[in-house]
């Protein structure tokens, strides 16, 4: 048997390097373990463009907006100031998937992103099925490219200000661009094609009525229907189709806005499992390198030293808590999902039905990687083990009361009583207020819209919002309460 | 599958400037108000970031969120060491723990980013200008005067650049091998000590070569020749002198002196960075006055009554010696208290009648005093410059009480409104 060189040795990568240990990854991930990613293009970026791209969302192209001017300061003070690291990576959702490495990490921390993104993240972006459903990687850049252009050219026909103060209302209402309850039709390339041509029509239609001086635009009589067929929690779909008074180019932008919020949707639904997938992805890859001889000792102790901070839960108690760290959480819960399939006992029988003892621990794996988000995979899979390893605990907030009240803790009692709460934890609407449009009158087309409390809770300071919903609808607007019908909010586009 | 790997480092990695110029213009005026915070500690001349704090509508994102005070929630928490089911945990005052999956929306209040230095002065200074700036032409056709301008191979015997050509001419005789003269003596020395007829003669065939070497390459040849070239250059149109005066009296206490400090540095930071050609002179003064310069300028420490007259006989003084020309435009910032001595008011008017048509412009900045606004009294020296400045219309004045006014009053003075909105501000 011959010997196995390392693939590098010390600290400094190389091109030749990063080539060679994406070839072995790959050979672990698509071979190996099964894996099944869109072709991967790897990109190095120096810091600055790390931060630059942090701004604009992650994006490698978007619209300018003094928004992302306003979170790059931000992110270039801490980074300056070094109250945090950046991101060793970033990985975007396309077709192909581009991950983004940076220039100042060691050849070991290249290695374990390249595990990391290129096949844990890009895994999971291809077969979970949110993403199928709600993104197509292989139209995004292109659609970003459109919507750059597209925000440019109407700050060049109606001025800068004007179509920023626009897109800030659209911002506003960036959670209410979604069809939660149904499946979005994709942004295939024959219907970019159609709306482009519809887009052409619309900018010909400007064009036209610039030409004919009208004044401003008229109320289309005789267009959409003054009513509603169904109570509408995509609000952003409302505006667009129905807002009475808005111009062809501004519900293009509300479009755009709604067509992001579609496609960052899924990541928000799935962070836990997205970067637990990832997880797992590096700490199995990572290991087989080294088991194949492929990685120093020295390198492998460098990557166990890092996988270990990424992994960090610190307690709730600790000055650096801020909240549940989706790395480990997702990271633990598949881990314990490949143990429970091969060595499973009585607990993990009762408790993780269909996994244990399936003696097929990557089929397991890929099933909840395809199947589910993160409230029902914490549902269906945050097992004791894991809440015993995290000593997880339930705490009952009322707002009046002086006290927190401890309702569960890591034992036989507690257990599926945290497993409920931590999964509902997770749904959309325990951190979004549900607002749905129940109405449009058919004459003043004035805009009714429900708030429905979620356990008790009330709206913070919701003028200023709620000016900018105004500004969108262009008629007015109130917002009552869905169950005591009390009116909450009124006013109108100022 | 394939993988392709791109460099991308080469990439424009400023995309986000742009974004941040427009955050940065949507703050402007936040990042104004507050940039004594960022520049007062530090001085004008630290060259480092600046952290600056802006609040209200221009930065705010608002979303509709939760509020955390009403309602009721579970948290799911980590780490659980000794509570068992039951257990009460009084609530931290100021607002409940962090919850778990997603962040709490941001809170509409201050916003703080750093600026650069740069940054800074560049978004204080925007726009501003030296008013009433006057270029000066002299018959449609602009004075000019000698510059030098590098050098050239031809010009008068006077202008005759000795060294240069020297230097050219020795390099041009190594570059075509001429020997050297102490070369051939010491040939011929060879030659004469030599016994042998042979080598005698194939010295002297050395030395013949060499000589004709010489003469073939000259010693000083016309193309070393470089004279000093001078180009007849347009004077500066627009030459101007900026008379800084400070009160360092009695009476000016540190509040006092730290604003007129602020507002000076500002002022030769303005001056030095927008405008090539400004001098500017240092006056300081108590009962008595002197021209000084920057150091003891902001480093003066404050003895004696007040007689402000002084100062202006002295800016005077320095003006009619040194900027006389009518090339000069003239302008004048006073920093003062306010405080003067009672009989001094006629002298100040008298000086200032004199100087002030020549002036393009006289910006005078008052420190107001802490007193509660009902004691508040026009200083002496206000009320002689408010009569002046009823016959002067570029006299401006402004009023300033704490950092926060410094930059704005600055902008005010020199924004290309300051003459006419100070004319509105005293007919109020």
């Amino acid at each position: 048997m011959s010997d196995v060189e390392p693939l590098w040795t010390g600290g400094e990568w190389s091109f030749p390097d990063i080539e060679r240990v994406y070839d072995e990854i790959e050979r672990i991930g698509l071979g190996e373990m099964g894996l099944s990613c869109y072709p991967n293009q790897i990109e190095i970026i120096s810091s600055e463009q790390m931060l630059d791209a942090y701004a604009s969302i992650g994006m490698p192209v978007f619209y300018n907006h003094w928004s992302f001017g306003k979170h790059f300061s931000r992110e270039w003070d801490k980074y300056k100031k070094g109250h945090s690291g950046l991101a060793y990576e970033l990985v975007i959702n396309s077709d192909p998937c581009i991950n983004y490495l940076m220039d100042g990490n060691t050849m070991t921390t290249q290695c374990m992103v390249l595990a990391h993104a290129a096949m844990g993240h890009n895994h999971f972006f291809k077969n979970n099925y949110l993403f199928q459903e709600w993104t197509d990687a292989a139209s995004i850049v292109d659609y970003l490219v459109f919507a750059r252009d597209y925000v440019a050219e109407q700050e060049r026909l109606h001025g800068r200000v004007t179509v920023e103060r626009f897109l800030d209302s659209c911002h506003v209402l960036r959670e209410y661009g979604i069809d939660r309850a149904r499946r979005p039709p994709k942004l295939s390339a024959a219907k970019e094609r159609d709306r482009r041509r519809e887009r052409e029509a619309h900018n010909v239609r400007q064009v036209s009525e610039l030409d004919r001086i009208v004044p401003a635009p008229e109320p289309q009589q005789d267009g959409p229907r003054p009513f509603l067929p169904a109570p509408e929690e995509n609000l952003l779909y409302l505006i667009e189709k129905h807002a009475p008074d808005l111009e062809p180019w501004q519900r293009e932008l509300v479009r755009i806005t709604r067509r992001m919020a579609q496609y960052f949707y899924p990541q928000g639904q799935t962070k836990v499992m997205n970067e637990g997938c990832a997880s797992w992805a590096h700490y199995t890859i990572m290991n087989r390198l080294h088991e194949k001889g492929l990685t120093t000792a020295g390198a492998h102790m460098d990557f166990l030293a890092l996988h270990a901070n990424v992994l960090f839960q610190p307690d709730f108690d600790d000055p650096r808590y801020y909240g549940i760290n989706p790395y480990a959480l997702g990271y633990a819960v598949f881990r314990d999902i490949e143990r429970a399939a091969l060595d499973p006992d009585d607990e993990d029988r009762r408790w993780l039905p269909g996994v244990a003892g399936s003696r097929d621990p990557l089929g397991a794996i890929k099933e909840a990687v395809a199947n589910f988000r993160d409230e029902s995979f914490l549902r269906q899979y945050l097992s004791p083990k894991v809440m015993r390893r995290f000593r997880l605990f339930r705490l009952h907030d009322r707002a009046d009361a002086p006290a927190y009240e401890v309702t569960a803790i890591h034992n036989e009692r507690g257990y599926a009583d945290i497993r409920e709460s931590f999964a509902d934890d997770y749904e959309w609407h325990a951190h979004h207020p549900m607002l749905t449009a129940v109405a449009v009158d058919r004459t003043s087309r004035a805009l009714t819209v429900e708030y429905r409390p979620h356990r008790g809770r009330g709206l913070r300071e919701p003028k200023a919002a709620f000016q900018h919903l105004c500004t969108l609808w262009t008629r007015p607007v109130i917002v009552r309460h869905a169950v005591t019908g009390q009116v909450l909010l009124s006013g109108e586009r100022s | 599958m394939s993988s392709v790997i791109i460099d991308r480092r080469h990439n424009p990695k400023d995309r986000n400037l742009v974004n941040r110029r427009r955050f940065i213009e949507r703050v402007r005026d936040g990042v104004r108000k507050s940039s004594h915070r960022a520049l007062g500690d530090k001085g004008l001349t630290d060259k480092g970031d600046s952290d600056i704090t802006v609040s209200g509508g221009g930065v705010a994102e608002p979303r509709f969120s939760h509020d955390p005070l009403t309602g009721e929630r579970d948290l799911i928490l980590p780490g659980n060491k000794k509570f068992s089911v039951g257990d009460r945990i009084e609530k931290p005052l100021g607002g409940g723990g962090g919850g778990s999956g997603s962040q709490p929306g941001e809170p509409d209040g201050d916003f703080s980013f750093a600026v650069s230095h740069d940054e800074l002065i560049d978004i204080i200074l925007e726009d501003l200008e030296l008013p009433k700036m006057v270029r000066r032409t002299e018959g449609g056709v602009e004075a000019s005067e000698p510059r030098r301008a590098g050098f050239s191979s031809s010009g008068p015997p006077s202008a005759l650049d000795v060294e240069r050509t020297i230097s050219r001419a020795l390099a041009r005789r190594i570059a075509l091998r001429a020997p050297k003269l102490n070369r051939i003596a010491e040939l011929e020395r060879e030659r004469d000590a030599c016994p042998d007829e042979e080598c005698r003669g194939r010295i002297d065939r050395e030395i013949a070569r060499h000589r004709a070497m010489a003469a073939a390459v000259a010693f000083l040849d016309p193309v070393d020749l470089r004279y000093r070239r001078f180009e007849r250059q347009p004077r500066p149109s627009a030459r101007a002198v900026m008379v800084c005066i400070i009160d360092v009296s009695a009476s000016m206490g540190d509040r006092e002196r730290r604003l007129a400090k602020q507002f000076f540095h500002l002022l030769s930071i303005f001056l030095h960075r927008k405008y090539r050609e400004v001098d500017i002179v240092f006056v300081r003064h108590h009962h008595e006055a002197e021209e000084c310069d920057e150091e003891t300028f902001f480093a003066s420490g404050s003895t004696g009554s007040t007689v402000v007259s002084t100062a202006y006989r002295a800016a005077e003084k320095v003006v009619r010696d040194r900027y006389a020309s009518e090339d000069w435009n003239l302008y004048f910032a006073q920093v003062s208290d306010g405080d003067n001595m009672g009989s001094d008011g006629l002298a100040c008017m008298e000086v200032l009648n004199r100087f002030l048509p020549r002036t393009r412009f006289f910006a005078y900045v008052e420190v107001l005093r802490e007193t509660p606004s009902h004691m508040a009294r026009t200083t002496d020296l206000w009320s002689v410059l408010e009569r002046v400045a009823r016959q002067h219309s570029n006299l401006a004045m402004r009023h300033v009480m704490d950092d926060d006014d410094v930059v704005p009053a600055f902008r005010s003075l020199f924004d290309g409104t300051g003459v006419e909105t100070e004319h509105r501000g005293r007919q109020q």
